[in-house]
């Protein structure tokens, strides 16, 4: 009952497996941190903060890269590895909650017990093409991993270009041109 | 296209985006020269480009942030919490998660709303929401979401309500354009739960189609008493942000589902009163007749700015048949300022009453003018009750053709159609106003009107018709049959609920006698007084002389028959009881009244059988009547056939789906008996919170079900409320295990059966 994080086993389990299967106390430090961020980043949306001050995300989530690297507890390969481990967690728990929203909505309105506002009116879309965007962002990952890793970062971590390229220690104009060609196949696949 | 071929894809894409826009199109083609597939496939991509600029630029986490900033979790089914068991999600909102789940302590199915932190963090929050939760929980109103629990577990904060199967007002509006009775049905209950809510000083605040659940059945039930003014914080911090347009569409939907419905009052954040709610529900009717709202702007901040400054867009635009009384009620409700619309939630109520009561009168059965029509009109009405629909849906018709053909030739023409249903009602109430006993028109028309509604003896009809006699006795004072008929129907409605109140009582006695005094030979005025007498004075003899002096007056008095039939029955005399309800049967061959009388009696002299068949044959031409479901019941269990009394029992349920299930576990584990004390079980708190219980009903189920004591327990109750049905005691075969007791005989003793 105390569970406030969705699927939180699964999302531990592939945390294992994304950072070499090292112990749950790391893994949970990180997956503590990586929620403190996203409260963080809805919290803005929905005080309609635009996007823009994306450089405080990074500088957040370097702190808390800095911070793991001390506890040495989990061997991280990189930096980019760590962020992009953070990425996915975010992917993941986004997922999930659109999943959630999806099937609140529709078990809504067979199962009629009314919710008490309309906060899912309108977002049924969204959320149904959120859900088809992952599945796409998965067959994109076996064509080029580089890309859907940059899908990850940008769209799931809310990395700008500039912090995306830093981290994959690439140069601004390869993440803007990669991020094109992913948005542009993506744009297609769910337009289909 | 083949894998192998996306590096050459990526390879072309890249380097034309290197290109500048314009030679893009060129240094595709030429680069994919003699691959057409690749070309195709480029270019697919490039047109994908184009259209995605806005793609994927909002991160991921604008979409679910309200889930996620709520602290939203998900409780797999399965899952305990507190003593509930989880069966599945059903809902999700700012305030939290809805689940079905199953009460373990009760067994029944409930909804629990799980509160988000975001709710639960602020103390002083939490306070006021668990007063009014409580608050609403003690409203009590059968059109009111029952609040079984407010509680805490593990540190997070819960509501358990009843669990409702329907639509919310805002699905069935979303599916079809609501009829014009069903929007008047719909208003008239939730201005109900609003009235009684007001009654107790609490103001709902967030009245929204939203809040609003339509069971199948037609009843309607407001939700989310006591939660608004936690909401209504949550707007203003939502509220005060501006530009619409770069809002992502959680915070549009958030703001979207409450400003509608808003008052000028709430979005000036000033204090809120009844007459807030008075103003939202007027919104709710708009859109409900018009399909919008009445202060709807292309943004949410225009439709702020409307709801303060302009005025409504006309109803007549976009409900040309509205009538200018609807839109005059409508109007009412949506001043700006509050002084201007309905003081009290009631008188709104009784408008909107007035107005379906008009409609369902003029629309539905148009009201000729000549005595012929008249009678015509009160054949066809009196046959719609009781008929089945398709009956009642062709009567209708004959009811519009009224105004088209002679009156007479209709009324021919409908009394050959009418075939099995109700012709003999024609006889008792029509063919009686041969004598009208008034010249007054309108008091003539009054008293119709509130014998149709009696006859069905429904509560609700019987009260309203009540109403009808009152106004048509202040038309004509000296109307001697409006005061028989108005003590009839006070009876009626007596023995509906739990007892007729002293209040009543008083007035039915008074009408007795006034009826008497101005006419001494009115056979319906002795045939009440005799009903009254029996059934809550509990003199039978001077009942006896009362309907037998109707019967001499009027031998084919069908009501002073049946009457008798009661009043004979309760004082063991089953023969001559058996052939009085026959006697009214001959006069009314096809009232399932007194069809339904004849097979209780029959029941209540152990013949079984006899009205095994009866009964059936009731339920044949009206499948909905629950008490001859009842009835039936009660001939199968004493019988001692439980396999059909079950069957019947399930048969009775088929539209009341919600406890099958438990019906059935029951069954199996405990036979009809643990389905009687389930029954029982989820009847019991509900009966006992209405004003006039029915404690002689309870009582019954009790003894049925060995529970002797507690069978005492509610005969004393019912014999303190002075119940009508007490009349029963000696001859209702339930009792039989209780009658060597010798609280039993002082009970019979007291209700004059000694």
């Amino acid at each position: 009952m105390s569970a406030r994080k969705p699927s939180t086993d699964n999302i531990t389990e592939r945390l294992h497996d994304w950072s070499g299967g090292k112990d749950t106390e790391a893994s949970d430090a990180v997956l503590n941190l990586v929620y403190d961020e996203l409260h963080r980043q809805a919290r803005r949306y929905l005080r309609r903060e635009r996007a823009g001050h994306t450089l405080q995300t990074t500088a957040l989530v370097h702190e808390v890269y800095l911070k793991l690297v001390k506890q040495e507890t989990i061997a991280w390969e990189s930096r980019s590895h760590f962020f992009g481990v953070a990425a996915k967690l975010m992917r993941q728990i986004l997922i999930d909650h659109a999943r959630t929203k999806h099937r609140a909505k529709r078990g809504g309105a067979k199962d009629n017990v009314p919710l008490e506002n309309a906060l899912t009116v309108g977002i049924g879309e969204t959320d149904f093409d959120l859900l088809a965007l992952d599945e796409a962002l998965t067959r994109l990952a076996i064509k080029e991993e580089h890309l859907a890793n940059i899908v990850e970062l940008r769209f799931f971590s809310g990395l700008s270009i500039a912090d995306t390229a830093e981290v994959l220690r690439i140069s601004d104009s390869t993440v803007k041109r990669d991020w094109q060609m992913a948005k542009a196949w993506l744009h297609r696949e769910l337009t289909r | 296209m083949a894998d192998a071929n996306w590096q050459k894809v990526r390879e072309v894409f890249d380097a034309a985006l290197r290109q500048n826009p314009e030679e893009r199109q060129g240094y595709v083609k030429e680069a994919c020269s003699d691959d057409k597939d690749l070309l195709a496939e480029v270019e697919s991509l490039f047109s994908s480009f184009d259209e995605s600029d806005e793609f994927l630029e909002t991160p991921a986490v604008a979409h679910v942030a309200d889930l996620i900033e709520s602290g939203t979790k998900i409780l797999a089914t399965g899952t305990r919490f507190a003593h509930y068991e989880i069966i599945r999600q059903i809902g999700i909102g700012g305030m939290g998660e809805v689940y079905l789940a199953k009460d373990q302590k009760l067994d029944r199915r409930v909804a629990i709303k799980i509160l988000n932190e975001k709710f639960s963090r602020d103390e002083a929050n939490l306070e006021r929401f668990v007063r009014e939760a409580k608050a609403a929980s003690a409203l009590n109103h059968p059109s009111i979401l029952v609040i079984h629990e407010v509680g805490e577990s593990e540190g997070t904060h819960y509501i358990v309500s009843e669990f409702i199967e329907g639509r919310t007002l805002r699905e069935v509006l979303a599916q079809s354009q609501m009829s014009l009775e069903d929007v008047l049905e719909v208003a008239i209950q939730i201005a109900n739960a609003l009235a009684a809510a007001h009654g107790a000083h609490l103001v709902h605040r967030d009245i929204k189609p939203e809040n609003v659940m339509v069971r199948p059945d037609g009843y309607v039930k407001v939700l989310d008493f006591g939660l608004a003014k936690l909401v209504e914080q949550e707007n203003k911090f939502v509220f005060g942000l501006e530009d619409t347009r770069a809002r992502n569409q959680t915070a549009k939907g958030l703001i979207l589902g409450t400003v509608n419905y808003m008052s000028p009052e709430q979005a000036k954040g000033q204090q809120v009163d009844e007459r807030t709610d008075i103003f939202s529900l007027g919104v709710v009717l708009y859109e409900m007749i018009a399909g919008r709202i009445p202060f709807a702007g292309d943004s949410k901040s225009e439709t702020f700015a409307n709801l303060i400054n302009a005025e409504p867009h006309p109803l007549s635009d976009l409900a040309t048949n509205a009538s200018d009384e609807l839109k005059r009620i409508v109007a009412r409700t949506l001043h700006k300022n509050r002084d201007d619309r309905y003081q009290t939630m009631q008188a709104f109520l009784t408008d909107l009453k007035d107005l379906k009561e008009n409609l369902f009168l003029e629309n539905k059965l148009e009201r000729p003018t000549s005595p012929d029509s008249q009678k015509a009109t009160a054949v066809l009405r009196a046959t719609t009750r009781g008929a089945n629909k398709q009956t009642a849906e062709t009567l209708h018709g004959f009811s519009q053709a009224i105004k088209r053909h002679q009156a007479l030739a209709v009324f021919a023409l409908a009394a050959l159609l009418i075939g099995s249903i109700g012709l003999g009602y024609y006889f008792f109430y029509a063919g009686k106003t041969a004598k009208r006993g008034t010249t007054n028109e309108e008091a003539y028309r009054l008293d119709q009107q509130g014998r149709n509604l009696t006859f069905n003896r429904t509560p609700e009809g019987t009260r309203k018709a009540v109403e009808y006699f009152e106004q048509a006795i202040r038309l004509d004072p000296n109307f001697a049959r409006a005061y028989s008929g108005m003590a009839h129907a006070l009876i009626a409605s007596g023995n509906l609920g739990g007892g007729l109140p002293r209040v009543e009582y008083e007035k039915a006695k008074g009408a007795v006698q006034k009826a008497l005094e101005l006419d001494n030979n009115l056979a319906e005025g002795f045939a009440v007084s005799g009903e009254l007498k029996f059934t809550y004075e509990w003199d039978f003899a001077g009942a006896e002389k009362d309907l037998r002096r109707a019967l001499e007056l009027e031998p084919k008095s069908d009501l002073a028959h049946e009457q008798y039939a009661s009043c004979l029955v309760a004082r063991g005399r089953f023969d001559e009881a058996i052939a009085e309800i026959k006697a009214a049967l001959e006069i009314d061959p096809n009232s399932l009244m007194y069809q339904l009388n004849n097979g209780r009696i029959l029941y209540q002299a152990r013949r079984y059988d006899e009205a095994i068949l009866q009964l059936k044959r009731v339920i044949e031409v009206n499948e909905d009547y629950a008490i001859a479901y009842a009835w039936l019941l009660l001939a199968y269990e004493m019988k001692g056939d439980y396999t059909q009394a079950y069957e019947w029992f399930m048969k009775s349920q088929r539209k009341n789906s919600e406890h099958i299930e438990l019906f059935q576990k029951a069954y199996e584990t405990s036979g009809w008996r643990g389905v009687r004390r389930q029954s029982f079980e989820l009847n019991k708190v509900k009966e006992e919170q209405k004003p006039s219980a029915n404690y002689y009903s309870m009582a019954r189920q009790c003894a049925l079900m060995g529970d002797k004591e507690q069978a005492f327990a509610y005969l004393n109750k019912a014999l303190e409320k002075h119940q009508g049905q007490m009349i029963m005691l000696n001859v209702d075969p339930p009792f039989d295990t209780l009658r060597d007791d010798p609280r039993f005989d002082e009970l019979v003793r007291r209700v004059g059966l000694k």
